[in-house]
């Protein structure tokens, strides 16, 4: 099941795996999180949504609402001070106004003094609507022109062709988040006028940002504070309560406490975007590719919010961690009225890269080439250039991480008296042995790492020591995914000192990057590396005034300083003799530009990540179902800071690609949610997951302190393309949509994709006009 | 004690009597435990049963309080995660393992596992990682792959049985 990790209450700095700090109280039940946070005399808050997936609102009848006792507010649109919000475009209804766009849509909002009168409120609340139709394909969203972006990338000579041609259409499905927490919190009313808002946040000072602006109140009137935060995955970089939380507390002059339910939790939030995609694979018949063509349509829901990045690192991560010296990729991001589609862990990569290497290896067939010869072949190296025209001018190390997934020892084989958890379905599985087959497939992935296109990162940390003890104030969000401990190893290696706690994030502290694109532990962690470092320089300049020393011969080790011998002088503590240094410093990371500029030499992303996964499968292939056995996944990390968070963060992430791979699917049908609980959204148990062998590859990152780089995302980037390898070769279906069902591999339902050169007849007709007509033609 | 939708009634919860008043009558153990009473380690996620986030033990069983009607624990023992965890502020074996054997990121499943572990290794001392496995079922984590989890309970669960 593992590496065999243990953690160290006793260990400290970069490189060790020292335990959370937070471990004691979570595993005690002690630890608080949004869900939890409770005022005295405060009131509950809840929502009514649309019911329809697009429709005019004719009327709104807050009367009954308002006559219920123990209800205290009640508000509709006509409330809201500016009512639009969104994180790149501000296109997005704090409560609907003249329309809803999608079910579950907020359209008013109560507070009342207990959840069930808050609950039966909002269902009193009077509504008329005209029902309108409904975009829900998002090939007719393509035809009618609603796209918020479109992408358009050549690259080298796009008329090029190559001897060997492969291609494909591949489809993913609309993934949940499921974090275990559901959206939770309280705003209550503070200072002269001004709200604070706590509750679960990946970004603190931009929630502070939009609900300032919906407010129409300054932003120091608006204090953030995250809380505990029960899991996150990007889906927390969008508001839903929170606006309406701090409407209802400024009308009541009351704290104003949300708890959605599962259900609201997933009808108020956007999903990772559902996508189409087809691209054709140009090479020479030995194995080089010669060109990429792409056409990418990522499904964005009813309004833009952040769906232009999406599409942006879509396009340009299409081409996998290879190296293609001409390209032709067109992408779309469209709306739709199927509920709201964002960021989620891998934003915008997932899907290209399941298609991506779904591809390649359907080239590799074509080829008769072996899939991870063909990976090594046209392996991106440094100093090669990417399709978007920049430079892969930082460390590359893909032949590494292939080489070391591809080599791990395989498994043993299935043994007839294995216990029931590890045969395909599970326990009490009907699966025969006789039907069961082993296969292997294997995967490689590229991830950019940090916020890509023009989006300004950085970080800013404050680093005070005091009797010993240093504090790190810096605002970026603790998720789940370990950025305390990381901000506290960094500050103990640079510093010296090992006693260090850091505050929760709040926006009364400096800005910090959003825990988002995998950036927070290379951008937050140099800025604290910076202010420990200009900490310590205070403390030996003063050390050496006071005993005519020259700092420049001492240093801060384990609690003292030390002279060049590493003769201990005196605790930092006594050196301090009562005093407070402090520093605050700002780290950047460098800038990017957008795909459409190619001609600006900055690059579009900051940097890149790669990994590969060997996965090993047993199916049933006559029911149809599967055991995933084993993942040796290999990842690019820069340089672990703590092996423990790290193997965690590889073991998660490819277990949510497992769970998007197999069985998350959040269906729709005519704009209405089907499975918006957890008895019909499934997502991995205990039972469905494999054994995990992970292996770090350390090519420290230049300009970042102790060569760190962003690791989270990539994980769950590499590891639906592998398992569907795995079944493939299991199955010797084409498979290419994902989730793979039962139903599918058993052969019972069609796969929604379609690939052209595998020698299988799709069982859907030609795809729609307007799809059709992007495609290039035959070379 | 009934007066419409609400009613009155004591519950045993880590081993003392709680009066809850006006409560609605369909409120779930989850919430009376959370919003009565202030035991917030005892989680709420799905409110469906499928995840055990909210996992107490009921006479020494774990159940899901989220399905569970306050009012007809009356007479029953509840345990929660605060009753479970050593008054000291120290940790059971099972909850020293799992901070070892490192699997915590966001911890919002922890609680209710723990009370699941606790109550398998009662049951099944000596219980291999297969079982575990098998016995975990129904606490779902989104964080971690459960390998830390799963290692922790077999090594908790073997002391026990050597105990």
């Amino acid at each position: 099941m593992m590496n065999g990790f243990v953690t160290d209450p006793n260990a400290a700095g970069v490189g060790t795996p020292r335990r959370r700090p937070d471990s004691w109280a979570k595993v005690r039940g002690e630890f608080e999180y949004a869900t939890d946070i409770a005022d005295s005399g405060m009131l509950w808050g809840a929502t009514l949504r649309s019911p329809h997936p697009h429709a005019r609102i004719l009327s709104v009848n807050l009367e009954p609402a308002e006559r219920m006792p123990g209800v205290t507010s009640v508000m509709a649109a006509q409330h809201v001070p500016h009512n639009l919000c969104g994180m790149i475009v501000a296109d997005t209804p704090v409560l609907a106004d003249d329309m809803v766009r999608y079910v579950g849509e907020p359209v008013a909002i109560v507070a009342a003094e207990d959840p069930v009168l808050a609950r039966r409120a909002a269902d009193a609340i009077e509504v008329d609507y005209e029902v309108l139709p409904a975009i829900i394909d998002p090939v007719v969203a393509l035809e009618a022109g609603a796209v918020y972006r479109h992408v358009k990338l050549i690259h080298g000579d796009p008329d090029v062709c190559g001897e060997v041609q492969a291609e494909g259409e591949y489809v993913t499905s609309r993934q949940d988040h499921a974090f275990l927490a559901p959206d939770a919190g309280i705003a209550r009313p503070w200072g002269r006028g001004g709200i604070e808002v706590i509750g679960a946040a990946q970004w603190v000072h931009e929630d502070r940002r939009q609900i300032a602006a919906a407010l129409r109140l300054p932003e120091e009137k608006v204090l953030v504070r995250n809380s505990g935060v029960g899991g996150a995955f990007g889906g927390r970089v969008s508001m839903t309560w929170q606006v309406h939380a701090a409407l209802l507390a400024l009308h009541t002059g009351r704290p104003v406490k949300f708890l959605y339910s599962r259900t609201e939790t997933m009808l108020a939030r956007y999903h990772r975007h559902p996508s189409r995609i087809w691209l054709r694979h140009h090479a020479t018949r030995d194995g080089r590719l010669v060109k990429l063509e792409a056409r990418i349509l990522l499904e964005d829901g009813p309004y833009a919010h952040a769906a232009g990045a999406g599409i942006g690192n879509s396009c340009t991560l299409i081409q996998g961690p290879y190296s293609i010296p001409n390209a032709d990729v067109e992408g779309w991001s469209v709306a739709t009225n199927n509920g709201m589609c964002g960021s989620m862990r891998g934003f915008g990569v997932v899907e290209p890269m399941f298609a991506c290497e779904s591809n390649i290896d359907n080239l590799a067939r074509t080829l008769g080439i072996g899939g991870v010869e063909l990976r090594r072949i046209n392996a991106i190296q440094r100093g090669d250039r990417w399709i978007s025209n920049q430079i892969q001018d930082r460390p590359t190390p893909t032949h590494p991480v292939m080489d070391s997934a591809a080599q791990a020892p395989l498994p043993d084989e299935p043994s007839a008296s294995r216990h029931p958890v590890d045969r395909p379905g599970g326990v009490a599985s009907p699966a025969r042995d006789e039907y069961v087959r082993r296969a292997v497939g294997f995967a490689a992935a590229a991830k950019n790492v940090c916020l890509s296109e023009a989006a300004e990162v950085n970080s800013t940390a404050t680093v005070s020591l005091s009797d010993g003890e240093a504090v790190i104030d810096c605002a970026a969000a603790e998720v789940g995914q370990g950025f305390v401990n990381v901000a506290i190893q960094v500050a103990q290696s640079t510093l010296g000192v090992t006693r260090i706690r850091i505050c929760e994030a709040a926006t009364d502290m400096a800005p910090a990057a959003t825990t988002d694109g995998q950036q927070q532990t290379m951008t937050s962690g140099p800025a604290i590396d910076r202010a420990a470092a200009a900490v310590k320089v205070q403390l030996l300049r003063f050390y050496g005034n006071q005993h005519r020393l020259d700092p420049s011969g001492l240093d801060v080790e384990l609690d003292f300083v030390v002279d060049r011998s590493g003769k201990r002088l005196a605790t930092v503590s006594e050196a301090a003799a009562g005093r407070v240094f402090r520093a605050t410093e700002r780290f950047d990371q460098r800038r990017t530009r957008t795909v459409d500029e190619p001609d600006n030499p900055d690059p579009v992303h900051v940097t890149m990540d790669f990994s590969a996964n060997r996965c090993v499968v047993d199916v049933d292939l006559e029911l149809g179902l599967v055991k995933v056995v084993q993942m040796d996944v290999a990842q690019d990390v820069g340089r672990v800071v703590n092996p423990v968070a790290a193997h965690g963060q590889i073991c998660g992430g490819s277990l949510m690609g497992m769970g998007m791979a197999l069985m998350e699917n959040l269906q729709s049908a005519n704009g209405h949610m089907l499975n918006t609980d957890w008895s019909t959204y499934l997502i991995p148990t205990s039972v469905d997951v494999p054994t995990f062998r992970t292996r770090f590859v350390e090519e420290p990152e230049p300009g970042i302190s102790y060569g760190v780089k962003g690791m989270g995302e990539l994980p769950h980037v590499q590891s639906p393309p592998a398992v569907l390898a795995a079944l493939r070769a299991a199955s010797g279906l084409p498979l290419s949509s994902i989730p793979v069902t039962a139903e599918i591999l058993a052969g019972i339902e069609a796969d929604a994709g379609i690939e052209a050169d595998a020698g299988i007849e799709a069982d859907e007709g030609p795809p729609p006009a307007a799809w059709a007509n992007v495609m290039p033609r035959r070379g | 004690m009934s007066s419409g939708e609400r009613i009155s009634y004591c519950i045993n919860v880590n081993g003392e009597q709680h009066v809850i008043e006006d409560a609605w009558y369909f409120e779930t153990l989850l919430g009376v435990l959370r919003k009565h009473l202030g035991l917030n380690g005892t989680k709420f996620a799905c409110g469906t049963g499928h995840c055990g986030a909210c996992t107490v033990h009921v006479d020494g069983r774990p159940v899901n309080s989220c399905l569970e009607l306050a009012a007809l624990t009356v007479g029953h023992q509840i345990t929660t995660i605060e009753g479970y965890s050593p008054a000291d502020g120290s940790l059971t074996r099972l909850q020293e393992a799992i901070v070892q054997c490192a699997d915590v990121q966001c911890g919002y499943c922890v609680p209710g596992l723990v009370m699941s572990a606790a109550a398998l290794i009662g049951e099944q001392p000596g219980a291999s990682a297969e079982d575990v496995r098998e016995g975990l079922c129904g606490n779902l984590c989104r964080c971690t792959a459960y390998g830390g989890f799963v290692e922790a309970v077999r090594q908790a669960a073997s002391h026990e049985a050597e105990a």
